[in-house]
């Protein structure tokens, strides 16, 4: 049996250049114990009715962040390119590019496996803030 | 063009200098034989093999066997000898339009190794390939490991590991960067009793109480540290003494270890370094035989402090 062909992965000099643009659906509490992301779930059909009556699904998920995931986090507002922002974040906490470049995109793949996040490829020579 | 070469590495006995925004992205342990390979923010580029060879090697040999080989690669079939380099055979490769592949071959009669450093090089580089290479190359020098200290200088760590020790594992993680390192007999085996570890815990602010005490503490639950404010390379540090076996059977037959410990933390490079050795209470390794220093150059960013 064939196995399953995984995706191209981005290569890495590409993905510095894309933009993470956040879900607008996405919701952003203050609580007690830090900031939390609520993001809808998406209805299957096993989640409706009837079943939903017999055991109800929640509508939303939470995704609790850290300070440092709220900083990148606000850093995806659809205007930096990922390469600008590991760089911010490696001014901040004073470590190399190469470093926090592995903790960023590690954490920003997270967030786009999460749909939390969408991250945009753009066109080599175009503004990241300029949308079609 | 010495003005961009700006970090200074320093691995398995050798030491060059690259580009600030160059990085290690894979390495080898051994002094004996491996590479190192570098990257800058978007691609590939510095390679460095070393291989052991103690007797002078016919080194035209390796180089054209090398150029017949390279060649087949190349976008029009050619390779280009360059300006002789002392010390160095090198030619360069057209690879794609924009990239050109440089070789360079060795042999250091001080460690008895071959080298050979392969550097990318790309049309929008702000500096000639010609001088980046030939800068990266007069400025390589290699001491030799056997017998002598050696210099480990990467990952924000700076540090000699003192003759007849060697490193035996790293771990690169974001932030946490572990050099693990054993003394070795002549013979060459392994003393398992006795090992030193240099820890760089980087982003401080974040998480560290700016207790050392407390850290180790936690690091170390089952221990009874006794512990000793230094003054260690510019910083005020804590050093830590313990035993480190725990089985007071182990002590009374004379297999108890002494563990040491010295913990500072570097503000600028907002980094707490941690180094430890445990080793029998008559062999006495102590943290500070490696001289580790805080060792790092952000991307040209000299770090604000002079000592360290």
């Amino acid at each position: 049996m064939q196995s399953k062909k995984r995706k191209n992965p981005v290569p890495p000099e590409l993905l510095l250049d894309a933009v993470p643009y956040r879900n607008q659906e996405v919701e952003l509490e203050h609580e007690q114990d830090g900031p939390v992301l609520w993001a809808a779930v998406r209805r299957r059909w096993w989640m409706r009715r009837p079943f939903s009556l017999v055991m109800p699904y929640r509508d939303r998920k939470g995704f609790r962040l850290d300070t440092l995931g709220m900083e990148v986090w606000q850093a995806c507002d659809g205007t930096r390119t990922i390469e600008n922002i590991v760089e911010e974040f490696s001014d901040r906490h004073r470590s190399s590019f190469h470093e926090a470049r592995l903790a960023v995109t590690q954490f920003i793949k997270t967030m786009a496996s999460r749909e939390l996040v969408a991250v945009v490829l753009e066109k080599p020579g175009r503004r990241p803030d300029e949308i079609d | 063009m010495e003005k961009y070469l700006e970090k200074e590495i320093a691995w398995a006995g050798f030491e060059f200098r690259v580009p600030a925004e160059w990085d290690i992205r894979s390495h080898s342990v051994s002094c004996l034989s491996g590479s190192l390979a570098l990257v800058d923010r978007r691609r590939h580029r510095l390679e460095l093999i070393w291989r052991r060879c103690d007797e002078k090697p016919d080194l035209n040999l390796s180089y054209s066997d090398l150029k017949g080989r390279v060649k087949n690669d190349t976008m029009n079939g050619e390779v280009f000898g360059v300006k002789s380099i002392p010390g160095w055979l090198a030619f360069e490769a057209q690879m794609d339009e924009e990239t050109v592949v440089v070789y360079a071959l060795c042999w250091r009669r001080e460690s008895g190794r071959i080298f050979q450093v392969t550097v990318v090089t790309r049309d929008e580089d702000h500096f000639s390939r010609q001088g980046l290479l030939e800068t990266i190359l007069a400025g390589f020098s290699d001491s030799g490991w056997e017998g002598r200290s050696v210099r480990w200088k990467a990952f924000g760590i700076d540090c000699a590991s003192p003759p007849g020790w060697r490193l035996v594992s790293t771990s690169v993680n974001p932030m946490d960067v572990k050099m693990q390192f054993q003394p070795f007999s002549k013979k060459g085996e392994k003393t398992e009793k006795t090992q030193t570890s240099v820890h760089r815990l980087g982003m401080a602010d974040t998480w560290f109480s700016g207790d050392p005490k407390a850290f180790l503490r936690g690091k170390e639950p089952g221990l009874d540290l006794e512990f000793e404010g230094i003054y260690y390379n510019g910083h005020e540090a804590v050093a830590a003494r313990a035993q480190a076996e725990r089985r007071l059977i182990l002590r009374l037959f004379g297999r108890g270890r002494i563990r040491r410990e010295l913990v500072w933390l570097c503000e600028p490079m907002n980094s707490l370094f941690r180094v430890y050795t445990v080793s029998p209470e008559n062999e006495g390794a102590d943290p500070q035989d490696f001289a580790v220093r805080c060792g790092h150059t952000y991307e040209g960013k000299s770090s604000a402090n002079p000592v360290s």
